[in-house]
């Protein structure tokens, strides 16, 4: 199966473990990513914050370059990507807001391509891929964590349960993980807030952390860069703040599905997390 | 005695903007309860609603409008169906348009220098554009040892990564300012 790939500009940068780990796993498991070429930003969170067309004429450029390809699917790994470019090919939906749109772009787009997320993706072709995962986890108690922009505003996202998604805790079971139950699967990290008001960050994090650790979870799974680095590396600050040491190890849900298919730890980026997932004994002897 | 005139400017001006109709709210507060940062906003989500339905333009200079994080909570639970994200969205473009001195003027700083740098280069360039926000901002040496860490776990590329599209981005950032 050949996708379109929007990798975003975090996973160049401080989401970089996500890149390593969602192309190991494609390979994996068969699905191949085609990068689009000359992909631009996709606008999150300054363009919409800021500018709502602006907002919409980003993400439909990338789009329209996909086009150019031969596939029916784009994926973009990163949840706040994956929502920019569904907003983008939901609103133009309307006819008025399309052209308005389609005006503006210097090359033809017509707004055909289905906007996928990874773990709709897996989850779809879960069958096939129980058979490959060789090394379960079965020790491992995982708090799976969606945040917001994969699930939220639902009738743009079109994903899952917007209260109580269960789609990434049906991929973590089948990495023959067990799924701790908790309350703040969907609540919000504070996202771009963490670098001018990360004193909110540090608050809305320590009660994600807090509900994670009371219902005794190992580690956080996640699916976008942003939530990774505000609960991985704001884990200081929560301590230095609130005086309590959590010590939780944040993965990617590629990260865990990988480890599960027998890719060995060094090639899923694992080392490059601030809290070391290595504090783990299972993962240790991965 | 309070002046007070209800004035259909606001809410019509969110409507051109997004498309969504204010005026619909009926003041449930379950937006105000959703909310994960209600407690950090001067004004809540419902009262920011309450003030655009009647043309307070005062909400405009409120912190809640930068604070709000975008997280959709209440535009998932509204039971009128408003996409509230949307209007604070609105929101923000207005009060940016009018030149309203922000609360919070560090946030519409962060967005306008993210611009700026996607502008330039098509595509973020993550420590470009943390230094340039860290020397305008003030704030300095919040972050250095978090900064650091990340950096020697290569999660900062020190090198940009840039699209041969960038001039398409300009283009487009151009255009729509024109609106």
């Amino acid at each position: 199966m050949k996708v379109a790939y929007f990798p975003g500009c975090s996973l160049h940068s401080t989401g970089i473990e996500f890149d390593i780990s969602v192309r190991e796993v494609c390979k994996a498991v068969g699905i191949e990513l085609e990068e689009i070429e000359g992909w631009i930003c996709c606008g999150a969170t300054s363009a919409h914050a800021t500018n709502h067309l602006l907002s919409l004429a980003m993400p439909a450029y990338s789009l329209a370059l996909a086009e150019r390809m031969d596939v029916e699917d784009v994926v973009a790994p990163c949840a706040a990507c994956f929502n920019r470019l569904k907003h983008t090919a939901v609103l133009c939906q309307d006819k008025a807001t399309f052209e308005k749109v389609r005006e503006l772009l210097p090359i033809p787009w017509e707004n055909r391509l289905r906007i996928r997320n990874l773990l709709d993706l897996f989850v779809g072709m879960l069958e096939e891929i129980k058979p490959k995962i060789t090394k379960p986890l079965s020790d491992l108690k995982l708090a799976s964590y969606y945040g917001c922009l994969l699930l939220r505003p639902p009738h743009i996202c079109q994903f899952d349960d917007p209260e109580n998604p269960t789609t990434m805790d049906e991929l973590l079971r089948a990495c023959g993980a067990q799924v701790v139950d908790w309350t703040h699967k969907t609540e919000c990290c504070g996202a771009n807030l963490t670098i001018p008001r990360s004193d909110l960050v540090v608050e809305l994090t320590y009660r994600i952390l807090k509900s994670a650790k009371t219902a005794g979870a190992d580690a956080i799974v996640t699916a976008c860069p942003f939530c990774h680095l505000n609960l991985d590396a704001r884990q200081a600050d929560v301590h230095r703040v609130k005086g309590e040491i959590f010590n939780i190890p944040i993965l990617y849900f590629t990260q865990v599905l990988g480890l599960a298919l027998g890719i060995p730890a060094k090639k899923l980026g694992l080392r490059r997390h601030l809290v070391d997932p290595f504090l783990i004994p299972t993962l240790r002897r991965r | 005695m309070l002046d007070l005139v209800a004035d259909d400017t606001l809410a019509n001006q969110i409507k051109e903007i997004c498309g969504e109709n204010v005026k619909k709210c009926y003041q449930c507060g379950k937006c105000t309860a959703s909310c994960p940062l209600a407690f950090a906003m001067d004004v809540k989500p419902n009262q920011v609603m309450r003030m655009a339905q009647i043309g307070l333009r005062d909400v405009l200079s409120s912190s809640t409008i930068w604070i709000c994080a975008s997280c959709a909570s209440c535009t998932a639970r509204c039971p009128l169906e408003i996409r509230i994200s949307y209007v604070m969205d609105a929101l923000r473009e207005i009060a940016l348009k009018e030149n309203i001195p922000p609360k919070e003027p560090r946030i519409p700083l962060f967005h306008k220098i993210f611009c700026r740098w996607v502008g330039w280069l098509g595509k973020l360039y993550e420590l470009g554009f943390i230094m340039e926000y860290k020397l305008r901002s003030g704030q300095w040496f919040n972050d250095i040892l978090m900064g650091i860490k990340m950096f020697i776990n290569g999660k900062l590329n020190p090198f940009p990564t840039t699209s041969p599209n960038s001039e398409v981005v300009r283009q487009l950032m151009e255009k729509t300012s024109q609106r």
